[in-house]
């Protein structure tokens, strides 16, 4: 997809029409992700085409509506005159079965009819009110949801957001560990940024693992024991996370121990090589 | 322009995505931010003109982001050299697991439509219509007739250019014409 052709099939403005088929909306899709020029574009034509929308809903502009189109007009045979008294008692004929018709059976048909309707309308919206309130429920939930993943990736935004609050720290270095098999296996690795004050550790746990707690161990290569963490708990994720003073690790390899705990009994779950770089 | 060409002709000084991809997985977080600001507003994009909820397009950027990352940190993205590819097809996921779970929720849109939440309002606010204002009072009648015949009513260019007895040429002239004022006063609002 080049730019000459995205301006000669006018693809932006067939974008934002919805009028694109679904290949070559992905396609131009695709093209914006990487084109800066284009995604300005798309998102310019995007509130063009919603604001003329909007101005002619509510009538700002002062151009004629748009004619209706013509009704065919009633036509008549070019000997209707004469027969007048025939069409007129054809006519009255026509008027009487259709009152007649009105009166004894259509009207009682669509009085039940419309009982029947109001019945059916009650029940629905007493559903449609329980839907809602579901509904509202379940919103709510991913509400709280969506809070703990903003939670999660404001350390991801870009240096030129508003200063942390007092206490809190940007860029928090963090490893998702991977257990270590053997010994010739690679370790995990996590790059230290001299002004980090914390560090996190984070693993994901087995789905059936059943422990009702866990407890984390950080040994040095010499076998001595730099971190304990007790009193750990599988997250929404299926995972522990674990966040520890970055001072306490200087560059180095490490061992961390992961025990699942039942009744004060620990077992040993996993074990990871971890190796701290400074910068 | 393919998605794996645009690394040869990335201006000196920005990092290639292959190279952000390669230091998150080193774990530097930096680049998790380099990637998020690159990408973060093209996903909002997304999420908001295919939902049309400002909330569920926010929603879509912050799921979409943390899949991403995850899967990168753990070394499941197979081309990095295609990071624009993988981060619009894991969007593509979120959104259509949205719209799934909104097809539960399609009585509540509604109401809120009724309520006066029209779908093209989502891209609407207070310097988008002031600036359309000042584009239409320098347009004649017709040509905001034009306008609204084509945006609003949908009517084929081939219809428009007969009903006001002007050639189509002279329509897609007009459109660009008016696009570029809108931009011009869209802008000058904005700075």
């Amino acid at each position: 997809m080049t730019h000459s052709e995205i301006e000669q099939q006018e693809t932006i403005e067939r974008y934002v029409r919805d009028q694109l088929a679904t290949a070559e909306r992905r396609a131009f899709q695709e093209h914006f992700f990487i084109c800066d020029r284009c995604f300005e574009q798309v998102q310019m034509t995007e509130r063009f085409v919603a604001g003329v929308r909007y101005a002619a809903a509510t009538g700002w502009m002062e151009g004629e509506r748009t004619a209706l189109p013509k009704t065919g007009g009633v036509t008549f045979g070019s000997g209707w005159w004469w027969t007048p008294i025939a069409a007129m008692a054809a006519a009255s004929l026509a008027l009487a079965v259709v009152v007649g018709w009105l009166t004894l059976y259509r009207m009682p048909q669509l009085r039940a009819e419309l009982a029947q309707e109001r019945q059916a309308h009650a029940q629905s919206e007493r559903e449609n009110r329980r839907h809602l309130d579901q509904t509202l429920e379940e919103l709510q939930g991913a509400r709280q949801q969506r809070a703990e993943l903003e939670n999660q990736l404001a350390p991801l935004k870009p240096d030129n957001q508003p200063a942390p609050a007092a206490g809190s720290e940007p860029n928090i270095p963090l490893v998702m560990l991977e257990a270590t098999r053997d010994d010739a296996a690679a370790a995990n690795e996590i790059v230290v940024p001299a002004r980090a004050r914390r560090l996190v550790l984070w693993t994901e746990l087995a789905p059936d693992s059943s422990f009702s707690s866990f407890r984390l161990q950080v040994l040095t290569t010499e076998n001595r024991v730099e971190q304990t963490v007790g009193g750990l708990k599988k997250n929404a994720y299926g995972a522990v996370a674990v966040s520890l003073p970055a001072s306490s690790f200087p560059a180095g390899k490490y061992l961390v121990k992961l025990y699942g705990l039942v009744r004060r009994q620990a077992t040993l779950v996993e074990e990871y090589k971890l190796r701290v770089r400074r910068k | 322009m393919s998605l794996t060409s645009l690394d040869n002709v990335l201006p000196q000084g920005l990092e290639s995505d292959a190279d952000l991809v390669e230091k998150i997985r080193y774990g530097e977080t930096e680049a998790e931010a380099t990637i998020y600001e690159k990408y973060a507003a093209r996903v909002y994009y997304l999420g908001l003109s295919e939902l049309r909820s400002h909330a569920e397009a926010e929603d879509v950027r912050a799921e979409t982001f943390l899949r991403a990352l995850q899967a990168i940190r753990a070394g499941r993205l197979r081309s990095p050299q295609a990071l624009a590819s993988f981060i619009l097809g894991t969007a593509h996921n979120v959104i259509r697991e949205s719209l799934k779970h909104g097809r539960r929720t399609e009585q509540l849109a509604e109401q809120e439509t009724e309520e006066g939440g029209s779908y093209s309002q989502v891209f609407l606010d207070s310097n988008v219509e002031l600036a359309i204002e000042r584009v239409f009072r320098r347009l004649k009648p017709r040509e905001q007739k034009f306008l609204r015949l084509y945006y609003y009513e949908e009517l084929p260019k081939e219809e428009i250019a007969r009903r006001l007895g002007v050639k189509e040429e002279r329509l897609r002239l007009l459109k660009s014409r008016a696009l570029k004022r809108f931009r011009e006063i869209y802008e000058r609002l904005m700075k």
